[in-house]
């Protein structure tokens, strides 16, 4: 039944069978929950948006504890600080907006004055309420505005400065501008997505009459499903590489019988502009930064001629580990995941099979198998609607992971040169830029706590918010670190985060580092930062705390090979340790700090 | 039971989640545990798409029982 949550979702079955799928949904995880606080203010009814959104969160992983202002009360609620909203102490704050909110529509014969401060009026509005979510660390998702309805200036209410239609897309540009300069505040693109389902079917007038929904019951699933891709994206619950398998998903016909100029790619044919569609669009998913992959039953000459072809979009280099042989697609799926190194749920596999689907299935139960027909339209509308990879926000981390990876592989043929680690370690000519957190590198930190599963000792999740009120608090220690190297710059992959716990002790909250830079002796310098400055800034111990997860074995004996001692096993299973830091040897490793 | 009750009454074990719900034409939200407002939106919205009818707001204001809705329907047929 849990196909209904699908695109294109069924939405009938979703209204009317809530509880089920909910119940379907919470005995089937693909992979473990997290908990997060969501509070709905709505500006209409919003019972079915909420309930439909806690689906939607099951789906991506995430459980969802909801509270709903009253009727209409979505300004006063957050200005106002309504104690229940502030005891609930929400990660986001929804703002449930839409036209039925717009209090200050233009006039026929408005001056330009006139209509800048109805603009302004509607905006400053909406700003109270980001301003006061600002204030107590809750990331904002707001609803920008559909278009309206009706038209009475018909064609020229989007061009006259009076028009109703120019006044909501001026509107939505001060929104724009508003995300821009404020990092935990996200649009959630209604503007959009009313437009791509049609306004006639998203607004629907009975509802909103009897029961004041801003949109129709068929609408809902598509709002929620939007949402729920920025709450994952937000808390790293979305997907970082796809796995495509080749005949009748890449390209149409079985390039083995038909040869490389018989399968369908480029515009010759209809089918064949629609397979170079999907392709743009999975290269332009892989230009900002998802990895991708082939799997693919062919002989692999036969496989790289389909991409050697003038006109076929993506090209063998845009794939960073490439599976043509025979072997079961689960084995060479295994390979792909071991090689690229990151959790097996961060994988979309794409494949026009149902049986090749079901044997990855039964070994891979957490890579995303969504059904795939043979129509590549069908597939790039599934592929781009369901949000798997939906960033929050794109950066040059993400824009330079795929010549990362190449350098990376580089670097293994490298090592298998030398005789020895070191040796090899010696020759990678290290570099590390190890500091304080910045306000400049807030966005990257963010997303790398939000995204690391197997170097992460405690998996704590943090907002941007969170991350911003640590620059300053004394109670806290923090390092980040940067790892250049003579294959190029890992970018900004390691962070530490002591918190001052009394008694001279600081206890590690946050230890992660991106897999990319592991065993190259870069933890273990960071950490002989991190032990100095706790030493500069007068502490003597170091609490350290490790709490398994499914993902993070490796790094279970950290603490021991850095001299702690083990202290005790808290009741959340979590393990603390304790260093004194008189006891600790510093050590060289091949990395020169920069000062 | 009619057929119409019949499928009116999957529609109310769907969406108030009880499977073994029995309702007839008297069955109001007072009788019914869980019919409140909030189901009677889904209530009324499943029933139109089941049944390929659309009520009007007038129609809306009169149901008051599932005899209400059996009523509603076969006016819109």
């Amino acid at each position: 039944m849990l196909k209904c949550l699908d695109y294109p979702y069924e939405w009938s079955v979703i209204s009317r069978k809530n509880k089920q799928l909910q119940r379907e949904l919470l005995e089937n995880p693909r992979h473990g929950f997290i908990e997060k606080k969501i509070a709905v203010l709505g500006g209409s009814t919003t019972f079915e948006v909420t309930k439909t959104l806690n689906l939607f969160c099951l789906k991506k992983g995430i459980k969802a504890h909801f509270w709903e202002s009253d009727f209409g009360l979505y300004y006063d609620d957050m200005v106002f600080e309504n104690p229940e909203l502030m005891q609930f102490s929400p990660d986001i704050v929804y703002i449930h907006t839409s036209l039925r909110n717009i209090k200050s529509w233009p006039q026929l014969g408005d001056s330009e004055k006139v209509i800048q401060d109805k603009l302004n009026y509607e905006f400053e509005h909406l700003k109270a309420i980001w301003k006061k979510a600002a204030q107590h660390n809750f990331t904002v998702i707001q609803n920008n505005f559909e278009l309206p309805f009706y038209r009475s200036l018909g064609n020229l209410d989007g061009v006259r400065v009076d028009g109703k239609t120019k006044f909501i897309n001026d509107l939505n540009q001060m929104i724009v501008q508003y995300a821009h300069e404020n990092k935990s505040f996200l649009v959630n693109d209604i503007n959009y997505l009313s437009a791509s389902l049609g306004l006639n079917i998203w607004n629907n007038e009975e509802i909103w009459q009897s029961y004041k929904y801003a949109l129709s019951f068929q609408a809902i699933p598509h709002l929620c499903a939007q949402i729920s891709s920025i709450v994952a994206a937000l808390f790293g619950k979305t997907q970082k590489a796809l796995i495509l398998d080749l005949d009748n998903t890449l390209w149409g016909g079985v390039i083995g019988d038909d040869g490389s100029s018989g399968i369908k790619i480029g515009m010759d044919t209809p089918e064949g502009e629609g397979f170079s569609q999907l392709q743009s669009y999975i290269l332009e998913l892989k230009n900002r930064g998802i990895m991708l992959a082939v799997c693919s039953k062919n002989e692999e000459q036969n496989a790289l001629e389909g991409f050697r072809r003038s006109d076929s979009v993506l090209k063998e280099q845009d794939f960073l580990e490439f599976r043509a042989n025979w072997n079961l697609k689960s084995t060479n799926i295994t390979d792909i995941i071991k090689k690229m190194n990151i959790g097996e749920e961060s994988f979309v596999y794409l494949d026009d099979s149902a049986f090749e689907r079901s044997e990855v299935s039964q070994t891979h139960k957490k890579i995303i198998i969504p059904e795939v027909s043979t129509s590549p339209i069908k597939t790039l509308q599934m592929l781009d609607r369901e949000g798997f990879f939906e960033p929050v926000v794109i950066l040059d981390e993400d824009l330079k992971r795929n010549s990362m990876y190449q350098s990376d592989r580089q670097r293994d043929t490298l090592k298998n040169q030398f005789d020895s680690n070191d040796e090899f370690l010696q020759s990678l000519a290290m570099s590390a830029e190890i500091k304080p957190f910045s306000e400049m590198y807030l966005d990257r930190i963010t997303q790398l706590i939000n995204k690391t599963n197997q170097f992460n000792l405690t998996t704590k999740r943090y907002t941007i918010e969170d991350i911003k009120k640590m620059l300053n608090d004394p109670h806290y220690v923090h390092l980040y670190g940067r790892l250049v190297d003579r294959f190029g710059d890992n970018g900004l992959t390691a962070v530490i985060i002591g918190r001052d716990v009394g008694t001279k002790t600081l206890e590690i909250d946050s230890w992660l580092m991106s897999c990319r830079v592991f065993k190259r002796g870069f933890e273990y310098q960071l950490f002989q930062e991190f032990v100095r400055l706790a030493q500069q800034k007068g502490y003597e111990k170091i609490r350290g705390v490790y709490k398994p997860t499914a993902k993070n074995k490796i790094v279970a004996d950290i603490y021991v090979e850095l001299g702690f001692k083990p202290l005790s096993q808290s009741p959340e299973g979590s393990f603390v340790f304790e260093l004194n830091l008189k006891d600790f040897k510093e050590k060289k490793y091949y990395i020169e700090v920069q000062p | 039971m009619s057929q119409a009750l019949s499928k009116v009454q999957e529609i109310f074990r769907d969406i108030l989640d009880t499977t073994n719900l029995v309702i007839d034409e008297r069955s109001t939200p007072e009788t019914v545990e869980g019919w409140d407002s909030i189901a009677n939106v889904n209530i009324i919205i499943a029933v139109e798409e089941d049944f390929g009818v659309k009520f009007d707001v007038q129609d809306l204001q009169n149901i008051k029982s599932v005899g209400d809705i059996l009523t509603a329907i076969q006016n819109k047929k």
